[in-house]
């Protein structure tokens, strides 16, 4: 009895001690389950077997991240090591001191550069808390049945949005209902898809009383015969455009890269188009950090350290969406496949564009939002008529926002 | 007085017929999606049934193959890729039309293809540029004529008479050149077809959304048994507990009866999602967060008050005299309870139970909350139909996988609940 005592004691302890150290990582990037896939079996597996551990890798949107990691540091109990956030929630996260300030272990890396554009995201106080992993900007996607009514004298590659404006009119004509897709739903994109408008023409994003602004919304307005008669009811441009509703749309990087890589024989992806002021888009970034707290420090950062080669950014960013790896070096290890397509326009627009941001200055940034829905329902799709002056009201509702 | 019994007829049937199509229609819809491929699920107008093969048409496009599949909504090959290498054409043929493409059925059409590009190849060459060029003139054409239908659009509300009939006499020109480019296209493109392409039929892997989800979603299995595990504990604690509580309120009487029966009820008027949190540390604190039994724990506490309500019924509805008289014929009273009282019962127990099972089965938002590494199946079917807006045959695979152990669960106990809804027969 006491000699098998002894061996059940020395096979737990083996046990305990053989055991693989965990890595929980805790993402909002690559939710769809293809792309999870691929990042778990691909991406991960590797990096399992190079450092002999295991990694738990699970998706969940933002909100229900932020509030489990709060209830861990409450509890004292911290289970996740790494997290993947986006851009307007990282403010959070340094503010209820959860995550670990990276810039002295990030100072060492000297083999990649961080693109500098989302440092206004991810440095706060000149301390590195994220690294920009997954960057997202606007891009046109075109059905080619849309090709039939394409002005002669229009690249898609160089297109203005006058030029898009007159093309979709061209076929909401000819097909006899609106083909262009945005999302009519409210609070969800649509601020962005006029905003990547507003830009092109100089605007101050998201503000409503500026030239570039009203600019925009007059495009808008020239356009209210090409939106799809069910333009309401899209949460997303991408069932319209995989089902053949829309024909067009210029649409979150990722969602125009999963539709344009459902048939690359029957879509064409382009930059989003250019203004006055150039290439307007709306740009974001997820980031890597890591949980203040976590006992497997040594490990994350060996995680992070391998999520950010430039060769690993580009190889899980070809198989997932279409997000930009917001790595200086990345773009030597592009090639010239479909998604490497995807990938170098939305390089183009992050490299050429007049890019804005959503600053961490507003209470609900989804009133904000809400204005842009109201606007495009009255206006546009109802009264058919474009309201300077109420443009200029709408601005007191997005100054009330502002914290 | 006739015609009247006729309508009343008639509108019952009506009522009846609504009701199914109401329920069955969403149900249908969800099956037959999830036995869609990527392709049929965004043919737009989605077909009734599923197909059960893929017809194909492959071609040399440039030193590439293109291949298309046969769309029955808009009744011509549709392309979905072009590419030389066949391991990517075959894994993305698999997730569009859900057909794997074996070797030797590629090599085979290939070889055909070869022979028959090779015999045509100047008049596939000759016709492809021929096309080219009509393609361009229609554009142009079509571009012009649409431009002029606005015109006239404007020249109309202006009131321009001597204008309105100029454009209409070239919307009229350009009408016609448009539909003999159209004419001309299609032969074309038929002749291409008849001498440049090889056609071919594969059969259609039905359930390969199913196995593709699980595939995907790799906690997909575990989350299963978990919720299994999860339901059936929940319908064990409630039972337990509500079933003893259901049966104090209908044999005995006490102070303040009444008021305790209906303030169980209250547990359930209050939004689960509202104590999650609170929750959350209390289960932490206990050792049960992120373990089925927690998860059960949470989901009991408003069962509980469901299973009292309708146990109570079912047990004051069973004559205490039956109990008496089988302890006169010699039962203790525990006895009378579990040979005379509880079989009694079992119908209200069972519909107790399937409830109890059904309302775990199928919460999501407690479980998102309450679970970190073992989520329940209607969590990782939420985390999949998130993240897949543009995967909606996947989603569908998902949310069918989602009710077939509730059906199941339902088709196992029915017959008790038939016999509750017939009242208790002694």
């Amino acid at each position: 009895m006491k000699k098998l005592f002894i061996v059940l004691l020395v096979l737990v302890s083996l046990l305990a001690f053989s055991a693989q150290p965990t890595l929980v990582v805790s993402s909002r990037l690559w939710t769809p389950p293809t792309e999870k896939e691929f990042i778990i079996n691909e991406i991960i597996k590797p990096f399992e077997e190079m450092y002999g551990c295991k990694v738990v890798f699970q998706t969940m949107d933002d909100e229900t991240m932020l509030k489990q990691v709060k209830v861990q540091k409450e509890t004292g109990k911290i289970t996740t090591d790494v997290i993947i956030a986006y851009a307007t929630k990282m403010p959070e996260w340094v503010k209820n001191d959860l995550v670990v300030d990276l810039t002295p272990y990030v100072s060492k890396w000297t083999d990649r550069h961080f693109s500098k554009g989302f440092d206004s995201m991810t440095v706060f106080d000149g301390k590195r808390y994220f690294l920009p992993i997954g960057a997202d900007v606007y891009l046109t996607l075109i059905n080619k049945k849309a090709l039939q009514y394409k002005p002669a004298d229009v690249d898609i590659n160089d297109l203005t949005w006058e030029q898009l404006a007159e093309w979709a009119n061209l076929v909401a004509q000819g097909e006899g209902e609106g083909k262009f897709a945005v999302t009519g739903v409210p609070i969800k994109s649509l601020i962005y898809q006029v905003g990547a408008i507003a830009l092109s023409y100089g605007a101050h994003w998201p503000d409503l009383d500026n030239p570039g602004a009203v600019a925009a919304w007059y495009l808008v307005y020239k356009m209210k015969d090409a939106f799809s008669p069910a333009v309401k009811t899209y949460d997303d441009t991408r069932p319209p455009m995989k089902r053949e509703e829309t024909w067009m749309t210029v649409a979150h990087c990722a969602r125009v890269g999963e539709v344009y890589k459902s048939n690359p024989t029957q879509f064409i992806i382009a930059p989003a188009p250019k203004g006055p002021a150039g290439r307007g888009s709306v740009a974001g970034t997820s980031g890597l950090a890591i949980v203040k707290g976590t006992k497997n420090f040594d490990l994350a950062l060996k995680f992070l350290e391998y999520m950010t080669r430039p060769d690993i950014m580009v190889k899980s960013h070809k198989g997932t969406g279409g997000f930009i790896p917001p790595v200086d070096e990345a773009i030597k290890f592009l090639g010239n496949d479909e998604q490497d397509q995807v990938i170098k326009n939305a390089i183009k627009v992050m490299n050429e564009g007049v890019l804005s941001y959503i600053a961490p200055i507003w209470k609900d940034w989804g009133q904000v939002k809400l204005v842009y829905d109201e606007i495009f329902k009255k206006m546009i799709l109802e009264e058919g008529k474009l309201d300077i002056d109420m443009l200029e009201l709408y601005q007191l509702q997005i100054d009330a926002q502002r914290k | 007085m006739k015609g009247n019994k006729l309508l009343k007829q008639t509108l019952f049937y009506l009522v009846v017929a609504g009701i199914i199509l109401v329920i069955l229609t969403p149900i249908y819809f969800l099956v037959v999606i999830s036995l869609m491929s990527d392709q049929e699920a965004y043919d737009w107008p989605t077909q009734m049934v599923p197909s059960f093969f893929n017809h194909f048409k492959l071609e040399i496009d440039g030193n590439k193959y293109l291949i298309s599949v046969y769309s029955p909504s808009k009744k011509e090959y549709v392309s979905i890729i072009r590419t030389d290498n066949f391991d990517e054409l075959q894994k993305f043929v698999r997730n569009k039309t859900n057909s794997n493409i074996k070797k030797e059925i590629f090599d085979i059409q290939v070889q055909k293809l070869n022979e028959l590009y090779n015999k045509n190849k100047e008049e596939i060459e000759a016709l492809r540029s021929q096309v080219n060029t009509l393609e361009s003139k229609l554009n142009r054409v079509t571009v012009s004529t649409v431009k002029l239908k606005s015109q006239l659009e404007k020249a109309e509300k202006a009131g321009m008479e001597n204008l309105i009939s100029l454009i209409k006499d070239n919307i009229e020109k350009y009408e016609k050149e448009k539909a003999t480019y159209e004419a001309q296209l299609k032969e074309l493109n038929k002749q291409l077809e008849e001498i440049g392409s090889v056609k071919f039929s594969v059969s259609k892997n039905i359930f390969y959304n199913y196995v593709r989800f699980f595939q995907v979603t790799s906690n997909a299995w575990p989350a299963l048994l978990r919720s299994i595990q999860v339901a059936l504990l929940t319908v064990l604690i409630s039972l337990t507990i509500g079933g003893m509580a259901g049966y104090a309120f209908a044999r005995y009487y006490f102070k303040g009866k009444n008021l305790l029966k209906l303030s169980v009820l209250f547990v359930r008027m209050f939004p689960g999602i509202s104590i999650a949190m609170p929750m959350v540390i209390i289960l932490i604190n206990m050792g049960f967060y992120d373990k089925p039994l927690g998860l059960s724990l949470v989901y009991s506490v408003g069962q509980i008050g469901m299973t009292i309500w309708i146990t109570a019924s079912i047990f004051m509805g069973i004559s205490t005299e039956l109990e008496e008289a089988a302890m006169i014929f010699g039962t203790t009273r525990l006895g009378a309870f579990f040979k005379v009282t509880l079989p009694l019962a079992l119908p209200g127990l069972a519909a107790s139970a399937m409830y109890a099972f059904i309302g775990s089965w199928s919460e999501t938002a407690q479980a998102i909350v309450l679970t970190q590494f073992n989520p329940t199946f209607p969590v990782v079917v939420y985390q999949t139909l998130v993240g897949a807006k543009g995967l909606i045959n996947l989603t569908a695979a998902g949310g069918v996988s989602l009710a077939l152990p509730a059906v199941v669960f339902t088709l196992i106990i029915r017959r008790y609940i038939l016999q509750m809804w017939g009242g208790v027969r002694v």
